[in-house]
């Protein structure tokens, strides 16, 4: 018997609700006190396929999922076929028995949990859209988990829909649990109540999102890219509340000439995208460069070249996004390595850009970005909004927009303050912002806005060793790799992470000190080349031999990476 | 409120004497003075090429960008500070050639922006390859063996892609041009205002002498009706003999400012962002 800790995989065709579905499960084991991590892969079509999210729910928090499952609920045959061999023994399969003829599968040690779903809800309820919710009656009649949370829960989804609606629903939840009564006392998996109360059940991409919100983000420029949409659904969807200009452009190079446009006024602007839309928005960022605008672009990465698999994860983009756009990069890198991360990097990344006056791009991928994790309400307490050198008042005589200052940040006007004209200009400019082709000035221009990258360094998240200094092993990570290596590194017992944050500026002597004392570092990447591993020699001279890398688009769990140590 | 002598820069144009952009600049300025704006509350956005270099010599507000990409850079000016007034010079290689895509699509958005096309029909910063506006046939060193496909006709895209106001001025008539533009940032919504620009160095055709000739104004004509959209498409097709400069089409519509949800509560500028609370978002994912 296992007690508090339930994997679950609800699979079948795209468009049959498996996310919506997934979510209602997890949203109540969440009300019961667990930690639910949630992970989708789906194939890049609305219809057909096969799709599948995984929930792992458990006492403790996860920031990855396993590949054992306790219950399954297939709604088509190709989720049974395909996943029938990760069921543990004693482990059930709930289906409908007139939908699907799975007298040829092999189940093993797998409980068959065939009911005629369809047939019932349409005759008790009489509708059959019910069916997905006596599923969920029905898991929870198994693994004995409080019906009234699931309610609650649903109490809450169908709000607006009325009461008959929440009612027909509590009778379907009720259908489902009186209906595992047969094989509930057998089963493997008990799920009596958690300790967690008062947590979110969210995605790294609203995380950011929520981040940009809490920063004052007030303008929004993007073109919907998967894995990045969400946070354009997320801001439109807030954008009366909040007062934010959400523009769904024409196309990326738009988004992110609109967004430098912004932010040339005075507003907090960001782009979001993927790797493809990044590469439109190359020159644009070498403009918020040179121009030295504040704005922040999110880039969330899915498997390139080209098209590549749009659904799926992937962490190629490193290279891109510290080089998009010609010249030596005038920009910061931010690798957040969790959902709070999303968040926390997400709202800095505001501060840093208005402080340096250059564009921030916040990097993580699809296993990030789509991910559900749990965690508790971001605490805003300590947040405070630092909007740099800009003026809002008359400068007074002769202002110079690119004044040459010590660190290199000038006194920044915008449209609208008297006395604080001047023309911010792509073309290389003197302390006016006029053109010159002077090559005096173009050499202490250049220094100005790479010396920012100096001082930035201190304010970019450092590297950071995650668990025992003296570890045997060292996974070398970033992004979604950080919650995976830390599982694996719980696994393995004698490992410990070193977790770099921040990819531009590079903390180039924090991370050779840490490397230097690493017994044995591995690095662990989803991409083929090892990007940072290449990034880390570059900067460190340390070349790291032994490699974890994945990169077939779908994520690796821990066990993944201890069976290649 | 500015005088002339207030919107002198720091430097000179550096145009080829006799360049048709001396007659914008002029038309602008006079503009700007004649509709008593405050510079510090004009911001102009400009692209690349020799045109778009007036935005250095005119002293207001200025954000020279990218080749192409000078409307999307104004429309989040404008979005994100509804209180300035936007304007957008940018040539023909801009507008209509590597930055259509963002032409048409902010005319139908009617975002509060004047956009005014110097349209010399050459790249003259690149030194005289033909342009999207440049006649068939034209020879230059990209096309030596003279332009194949058919010239851009803007005044025909904009009234077919919801252009509220869509008018074409000559460089070589500074009066009538600086009406035009006064007219057209009095305009709420967006304003094309194509202009006829001469480059003498490197388009031999179409010279201001082509152009005095050739140009008439549809103010004069008698019968002529801007809010006539069906007779402005039809006139917008004459190009030979006689050339129309003026208003083709005017109508008044919302603007995208007036329905974005995003401007309900203020300008953006304006905001207070010190402490945005963001409990109840929170609460949404619990």
């Amino acid at each position: 018997m296992k007690q508090g800790a339930l994997n679950l995989l609800i699979g079948g065709p795209a468009g049959a609700g498996i996310e919506k579905s997934g979510k209602t499960i997890a949203l109540s084991f969440l009300r019961g006190g667990y930690f639910v991590f949630g992970n989708v892969e789906h194939m890049s079509r609305i219809r057909g396929g096969n799709n599948f999210l995984r929930l792992r729910i458990d006492e403790k928090p996860h920031a990855s999922h396993v590949e054992e499952i306790d219950v399954m609920i297939a709604l088509d045959k190709k989720t049974v076929e395909e996943h029938i061999g990760e069921v543990v023994d004693g482990g059930a399969v709930i289906y409908d028995s007139d939908d699907l003829d799975l007298s040829e599968i092999d189940a093993g040690k797998a409980v068959m949990i065939g009911v005629p779903l369809k047939k019932m809800a349409t005759e008790k309820l009489g509708n059959a859209i019910m069916v997905n919710v006596i599923s969920l009656g029905l898991v929870c009649g198994l693994v004995d988990f409080d019906v009234s949370v699931i309610k609650k829960v649903l109490g809450k989804v169908f709000e607006k829909k009325g009461a008959e609606i929440i009612k027909l629903n509590e009778k379907a939840v009720d259908i489902g649990h009186e209906l595992a009564g047969k094989w509930a006392g057998d089963f493997h998996v008990k799920m009596s109540g958690g300790k967690a109360v008062g947590n979110m059940f969210i995605e790294g991409n609203n995380a950011f999102a929520l981040g940009a919100l809490k920063a004052g983000c007030k303008y929004v420029g993007e073109y919907p890219m998967t894995p990045s949409s969400s946070i354009l659904h997320f801001m439109a969807k807030w954008a009366e509340k909040y007062g934010v200009v959400v523009k769904h452009t024409e196309d990326e190079i738009s988004a992110c000439n609109s967004v430098i446009g912004a932010g040339f006024a005075g507003v907090r602007s960001m782009a979001a995208t993927s790797g493809g839309g990044l590469a439109l928005m190359g020159e644009a960022i070498g403009l918020a460069g040179m121009n030295e605008v504040p704005c922040v672009i999110a880039n969330v990465m899915r498997p390139g070249p080209a098209t590549g698999l749009p659904t799926r994860t992937d962490q190629g983009d490193l290279r891109q996004v510290i080089h998009a756009g010609q010249g030596d990069p005038v920009k910061i890198v931010l690798l957040p390595g969790s959902v709070e991360e999303c968040f926390y990097f997400g709202y800095q990344a505001f501060n840093l850009a208005e402080k340096y006056q250059l564009p921030v791009i916040v990097c993580f991928d699809k296993h990030m970005g789509e991910g559900y994790f749990t965690v508790p309400p971001f605490d805003v307490s300590t947040l405070k909004v630092d909007r740099g050198k800009l003026i809002t008042e008359n400068p007074g005589e002769d202002y110079k927009r690119y004044l040459q200052t010590e660190d290199g940040m000038s006194p920044r006007t915008i449209p609208g303050v008297k006395g604080g004209i001047h023309r911010s200009t792509s073309d290389e400019h003197d302390e006016y912002g006029d053109m010159t082709e002077d090559a005096e000035n173009r050499n202490l221009m250049v220094e100005k806005r790479m010396k920012k990258l100096e001082l930035a360094m201190s304010d970019c998240p450092k590297p950071e060793i995650i668990g025992d200094e003296g570890a045997e092993i060292t996974f070398v990570t970033w992004g979604s790799g950080v919650g995976i290596c830390k599982e694996a590194a719980e696994i393995h017992g004698n490992a410990n992470i070193l977790q770099i944050k921040t990819a531009w500026p590079f903390h180039t002597k924090e991370v050779k000190e840490i490397l230097k004392s690493a017994k044995r570092p591995i690095l662990v990447e989803h991409n083929y080349g090892g990007q940072m591993g290449g990034l880390i020699a570059e900067h460190t001279g340390i070349i790291l031999e032994e490699r974890i890398l994945r990169y077939d688009g779908r994520p690796m769990t821990a066990k993944y990476i201890t069976d290649k140590i | 409120m500015a005088e002339l002598k207030d919107l002198q820069t720091r430097q000179n144009p550096n145009w080829c004497p006799g360049c048709g952009n001396f007659g914008i600049q002029a038309a602008l300025k006079s503009a700007i003075v004649n509709l008593k704006l405050e510079p510090s509350n004009i911001a102009i956005s400009t692209g690349i090429g020799c045109g778009s270099k007036i935005n250095q010599w005119i002293e207001t507000y200025g954000f020279a960008g990218l080749h192409g990409r000078s409307i999307p850079v104004a429309m989040g000016i404008k979005l994100a500070n509804p209180e300035l007034t936007v304007i957008d010079l940018s040539g023909d290689g801009d507008g209509y050639g590597i930055g259509m895509c963002h032409f048409i699509n902010t005319m139908r958005r009617n975002i509060d922006i004047t956009y005014i096309v110097q349209n010399n029909q050459i790249y003259g910063l690149t030194l005289g390859q033909t342009s999207p506006t440049s006649e068939k046939g034209a020879v230059g060193p990209s096309t030596p063996h003279g332009v194949i496909e058919e010239p851009v006709n803007p005044i025909r895209l904009a009234l077919s892609s919801a252009c509220t106001f869509v008018a074409r001025g000559f460089a070589g008539d500074i009066p009538h041009l600086t009406g035009l533009i006064e007219e057209a940032v009095k305009h709420r919504g967006f304003a094309l205002i194509d202009v006829l620009q001469p480059c003498v160095t490197f388009n031999k055709v179409n010279t201001h002498d082509f152009f005095r000739e050739r140009v008439y104004k549809l103010s004069e004509v008698s019968e002529y009706d801007v809010s006539n959209l069906v007779r402005a498409y039809e006139v917008a097709g004459e190009w030979g003999d006689k050339i129309p400069i003026g208003v083709f089409y005017k109508v008044e519509k919302p603007t995208y400012e007036d329905s974005d949800v995003g401007l309900k509560s203020g300008n953006p500028m304006k905001a207070d962002i010190s402490d945005v609370n963001v409990q109840e978002v929170m609460s949404s994912f619990m």
